[in-house]
């Protein structure tokens, strides 16, 4: 590639280096000439000047007298002088005194009016004649002019060849000289275009020159190593970005793995999930209308497990469903399918049975696999599970109408003590039903506020004096009747309408007590029992306490009742609670006590003040030793706490006596009182001196 | 001073040929009062004026000649006048930066101030008995023997230049030896237009 070919850089170069060279020759050779036609032209006329002066001093005596011979003579000496043409002496007048002519008729016939110039093409002058200051005439000399001219032509021959020379010496010095400015240039040019040919960024530039294309040239490789260096972090951020995106694949095929197991499983237990369930269920139906043969579905739920839950905190129920969801997973065969319908419901789909007594087998297994405790975040704890089973054909046509039933007969499990089987039946049916009604009703009872409030006086055992009264919910329904709390409280806690329930009946409460007394301090308690669940609530203390506001009852006077199996957790948070209680002067006591698990540790490291003795040990009295034995140590170990004790279910004068003897603090019971209206205790607080046994 | 003009023979040599000569001689001595042609002697003695008028600005005298002067040059004219109303036309031309003075004197003795001295050629003969034996001085002598009877070619004793018939035309002979001893010094253009006569060298 004769990259000098193609430059018009280096024609245009050449070409101003042509015409500035050209230019200032072609005006140097102009100037020449004109100057050498001026030089010329006043050299002819000095000369003529010249010799006119020396002809016309020479015939100034001729002139004077008249002697035209000397005069002529004197003029014919010109011929010597190749260029004079014609000479002619005038006198004062303007006459031809005497003349040279070498052609007839080459001297103008008069006195030529201007003292040089030229005449048919030959240069002239016209002198005076002088002497002694007066003039005698005049002289005219006339040059043959074209004797000059061709001097002058020769010069100007000679002119041009120099002038044409030096063009061409121009023309090859500045078609090298161009070269200094024009190859830097194209160098870089062809190596721009090599690198974006090549697309290649380590070449460089060559610098040729320390002058600003030089400059160019260190700029364009500077420009080209941050290029490079571009480059180089491109293909690395490139590199990055590749890797990123695939582990990112990873992460979302695994994720799509997670995701696709997720549908079909339970992600806490990792068994399959209801969906799976149901897909399991209805193809098993399915073959079983086909092929003939019999299926069961096991209905399971952990008992309690909601106070668990509430009282341990989430993570150890979810735990503890995880271990559970293991147990289970080593009953079953691999053909069945076992899985986690939600909460702590469990499901067990038992294909081809050959008796009812297989599915039996099953469900008792799973019941005994945690019958063993279970030991999660250093708690022990002792789950059971009521399992309800129904089976294809004989107690449902589909899927949905098994799975119903499996659950109704669950339910009954429940009923029934929990932790047990049963076999559905068709007047299940009929219980669940009742029991969706009831749950109905008692909604709109509580938003009705058709409860009712019955007060339990409890009494003083050796001054026996009326010292509180215990508030109990009833429900008296205008269809069915009353309803006992025993049916309607468990329901409400399960429905989740217990808190409603035991804030009403607080209020409630609250407000009669105090109008039995005019709206004075009362100098009675007021028990108001509680729900377990209630504990959970954080801002317990603050609901209680803005009741007590509302209603100005004060809360030394106030005593909530909970049942023992709060005791049995080892949970900061229900110490927290309790604290906040009786920041508000609220009385704590233990309801039902000795019927469930409470630790002798817990009990006196809680803030309590009142142990109620369960009336099941109670109303034992007389008759078992054993039951005397616990009521006597209860008494015995709640003074040694510094708990007071109240006995429950006080009922003849023998079990009264024998609290008494005791030192139980107080009592309740039919022998002095059943629960009555708030009317009926108004008016027994306000007779009070008179009630005796 | 005012000359009488008195004719001279002159008047009758019948001089008509050179008719353009004359006019252009008139015309070369400034003659302005052209008052009309009044006949050949009237031209012939202007000729001669302007010969004289020439032929001294072609002289050079020696200095002293001039000292104490008041800047003219002195024409005398020798007992007679020669050139008649020509010396009206020649009165105070300036030759040499000095105005020309014509008088007329009746004895050499009286021509010491004279710078040129003009002799008709009737006085000649008494002018070459009078200057015999006197010594050479700065005098421009001229001796019109342009009448009949001039001979030409001939030195004359006390004459330097001589104005002579040639032809139609007036000559001039100038006697160099005589010039010299005088001490005057001619023009190289006024010899080359005349006849050196007398001694040579």
């Amino acid at each position: 590639m004769r990259y000098s070919g193609e430059s018009t850089i280096g024609r245009r170069l050449m070409l101003i280096l042509l015409l500035v060279s050209g230019g200032v020759l072609l005006l140097s050779t102009g100037a020449f000439l004109v100057n050498d036609w001026f030089s010329l032209r006043s050299a002819v006329f000095e000369r003529l000047s010249a010799q006119a002066s020396i002809v016309g001093n020479s015939s100034v005596a001729a002139l004077m007298f008249d002697d035209t011979e000397a005069a002529s003579s004197t003029l014919s000496s010109l011929e010597q002088e190749a260029d004079i043409l014609a000479a002619g002496i005038f006198d004062p007048k303007g006459r031809l005194f005497a003349d040279f002519q070498r052609e007839s008729g080459a001297l103008p016939p008069t006195l030529p009016t201007t003292p040089e110039g030229f005449y048919q093409g030959h240069a002239y002058v016209v002198l005076p004649i002088v002497l002694d200051e007066s003039r005698f005439g005049s002289i005219v000399l006339l040059s043959d002019f074209s004797y000059w001219k061709k001097k002058q032509t020769r010069n100007l021959m000679t002119a041009l060849l120099v002038l044409f020379s030096s063009l061409v010496v121009a023309a090859l010095l500045s078609s090298r000289l161009q070269r200094l400015v024009s190859e830097p240039i194209l160098k870089l040019a062809a190596t721009a275009r090599r690198i974006s040919e090549k697309q290649d960024y380590n070449l460089r530039a060559e610098k040729l020159s320390r002058d600003e294309i030089g400059r160019l040239v260190d700029d364009f490789n500077g420009m080209l190593r941050q290029i490079q260096q571009r480059d180089l972090e491109l293909k690395g951020i490139q590199e990055k970005l590749e890797e990123k995106v695939q582990a990112r694949t990873l992460e979302l095929t695994e994720l799509t793995r997670k995701l696709e197991h997720q549908a079909y499983h339970d992600t806490l237990t990792g068994l399959p999930n209801r969906r799976t369930f149901d897909d399991h269920l209805h193809l098993a139906i399915e073959e079983d209308q086909r092929y003939g043969g019999e299926l069961a579905v096991l209905f399971l739920d952990l008992d309690r497990f909601k106070i668990i839950n509430d009282t341990l905190g989430h993570s150890v129920g979810d735990k503890l469903l995880v271990q559970v969801a293991q147990r289970f997973s080593h009953c079953v065969r691999g053909s069945d399918t076992l899985a986690r319908l939600g909460g702590d419901e469990f499901a067990v789909l038992l294909q081809r049975i050959e008796h009812a007594t297989d599915a039996a087998d099953v469900a008792r297994k799973l019941i005994e696999s945690i019958s063993e405790p279970i030991e999660v975040e250093g708690y022990s704890l002792h789950p059971s599970t009521s399992v309800g089973i129904s089976i294809y054909p004989s107690d449902g046509r589909n899927a949905e109408t098994i799975i119903k039933n499996a659950d109704a007969a669950m339910y009954r499990s429940k009923e029934q003590g929990r932790n047990r089987v049963t076999f559905f039946s068709a007047e299940m049916n009929e219980r669940a039903e009742r029991r969706l009604a009831l749950e109905n009703r008692l909604r709109q009872v509580i938003n009705e506020g058709g409860l009712s409030i019955h007060y339990q006086p409890r009494y003083d055992t050796f001054t026996r004096e009326i010292v509180g009264v215990e508030a109990l919910v009833r429900w008296f329904d205008p269809q069915t009747g009353p309803v006992s709390p025993v049916e309607f409280i468990p329901l409400a806690e399960e429905c989740g309408l217990i808190a409603s329930i035991d804030e009403w009946v607080l209020e409630n409460a609250c407000r009669e007590v105090l109008s039995w007394f005019g709206g004075a301090a009362p100098d009675i308690t007021l028990a108001v029992n509680f729900s377990p669940a209630q504990f959970i609530r954080e801002d317990l203390h603050k609901v209680i306490g803005r009741l007590l506001q509302q209603t100005g009852f004060p809360g030394s006077r106030l005593e909530l009742e909970i049942t023992e199996s709060l005791f049995g957790t080892d949970n900061s948070n229900v110490f927290q609670i309790f604290k906040q209680l009786v920041d508000l002067d609220i009385q704590i006591s233990v309801d039902d006590f000795g019927t469930a698990y409470s630790s002798l540790s817990r009990l006196k490291q809680l803030p309590l003040h009142t142990l109620k003795i369960d009336q099941s040990f109670v109303r034992d009295v007389g008759n078992d030793p054993d039951d005397e034995t616990l009521v006597k140590t209860i008494i015995t170990m709640a003074h040694n706490l510094n708990l007071k004790v109240v006995a429950e279910g006080v009922e003849n004068d023998t079990q009264y006596r024998f609290v008494k003897e005791n030192g139980c603090d107080a009592i309740q019971g039919l022998l002095f009182g059943k629960p009555m209206s708030g009317d009926e205790v108004g008016a027994l607080i306000r007779n009070r001196r008179s009630v005796s046994v | 001073m005012v000359c009488r003009r008195t004719r001279g023979s002159v008047a009758g040599l019948g001089l008509r040929r050179p008719w353009l000569a004359l006019l252009l001689l008139l015309s070369l001595v400034g003659v302005s009062n052209a008052s009309a042609v009044e006949g050949d002697d009237l031209r012939i003695d202007r000729i001669k004026a302007a010969f004289v008028l020439n032929i001294a600005r072609f002289v050079t005298w020696p200095p002293q000649v001039f000292e104490g002067d008041a800047g003219e040059l002195q024409l005398c004219l020798y007992r007679r006048d020669p050139l008649g109303e020509g010396v009206d036309e020649i009165r105070g031309k300036r030759v040499g930066g000095r105005a020309l003075q014509v008088r007329l004197i009746d004895d050499l003795e009286a021509s010491n101030s004279c710078h040129i001295l003009v002799i008709a050629q009737q006085e000649y003969s008494h002018y070459k008995r009078a200057q015999a034996g006197s010594r050479s001085r700065p005098l421009l002598t001229i001796a019109d023997m342009t009448g009949e009877g001039g001979s030409a070619g001939l030195s004359r004793p006390g004459v330097l230049i001589t104005l002579v018939r040639k032809e139609t035309r007036i000559g001039i002979e100038v006697d160099l030896h005589q010039s010299r001893a005088a001490g005057l010094q001619l023009s190289s253009h006024l010899l080359k237009l005349a006849r050196i006569v007398g001694e040579e060298g």
